[in-house]
């Protein structure tokens, strides 16, 4: 039998998962692909909730979340782009040119 | 016992995938796991009843999410970076503790506040059709917001891009 605290410890599993990669990764474009997982993660627990309290706004707060993602993304990844272009990298290590720049 | 035999085996498979998607070297590889792990996410939600949000996250996640990030690894020559890659270095033990712990206390959290006792259920529950009504009356106000939202990344999006592009036409011409 399937309970709603087996798609919640999932959802738990799926989040750690994603900080772990957020966590360790240095690559920017993975770090934003393990945002994604956290957030499906958040998706999968309102949606786990909406079936077990009968209330259907669990499944509207998805649908936002993944638009809100897919805006995240975009910007994102232009972002990444235009920090790629600037310093040949996409290692957050690599990220301390804002300090180069010279004031007034 | 039919949800049981489809929700253990997708579940294992999210699990791996996403591991995958956090461990694997190239970014490649790993957009493609995460292709991998959001379509089963798609089961688990369709096994929740939730027909419509399974939908979507098929056709915005792997239709419009994981395609962005391929083309944008496609764009940028990451080849250096696969090279610092490193598999065990001293902040990941630390962060495997942390990921841990957080795992526990939000399994903690999800155990002590779960009631229980699932609702009946109507029949129409999670169709598109119900889905789509509730979204136009009660959340119209987030409904409306979001799409201003969608509209100001838009425009983020290619007023961050754009000034690249004029600067490599000018460094073409001298």
């Amino acid at each position: 039998m399937i309970t709603t605290t087996h798609y919640l410890i999932l959802a738990a599993v799926v989040f750690a998962i994603g900080a772990f990669g957020v966590l360790t990764r240095r690559n920017l474009l993975v770090m934003l692909m393990s945002v994604e997982l956290m957030l499906n993660a958040a998706n999968l627990t309102f949606v786990a909730f909406a079936k077990d309290l009968g209330d259907m706004g669990g499944h509207i707060f998805p649908i936002f979340i993944m638009t809100v993602a897919a805006c995240e993304v975009a910007v994102g990844l232009a972002i990444i782009i235009t920090i790629f272009r600037l310093g040949d990298t996409s290692d957050v290590l690599d990220l301390t040119f804002m300090k180069d720049i010279k004031s007034g | 016992m039919i949800e049981a035999i489809i929700f253990y085996p997708t579940a294992a498979v999210i699990v791996v995938f996403s591991l995958m998607v956090v461990l694997h070297k190239s970014p490649m590889r790993s957009a493609m796991f995460l292709l991998g792990t959001l379509f089963f996410m798609a089961f688990i939600f369709a096994l929740l009843s939730a027909h419509f949000v399974a939908v979507i996250q098929i056709l915005v996640y792997a239709g419009g999410i994981v395609v962005l990030i391929l083309f944008s690894i496609m764009l940028l020559n990451i080849k250096k970076d696969e090279i610092n890659y490193e598999r065990i270095s001293n902040g990941r033990f630390v962060t495997l503790l942390t990921s841990g712990l957080l795992f526990i206390i939000l399994a903690v959290v999800f155990l002590t506040i779960y009631s229980g006792s699932p609702a009946e259920l109507p029949a129409e529950f999670g169709t598109i059709r119900e889905v789509g009504k509730l979204m136009i009356t009660n959340y119209l106000f987030a409904f409306e917001a979001i799409s201003l939202l969608v509209i100001a990344s838009l425009v983020a999006a290619v007023v961050l891009v754009r000034g690249l592009i004029y600067k490599s036409q000018e460094g073409d011409d001298s």
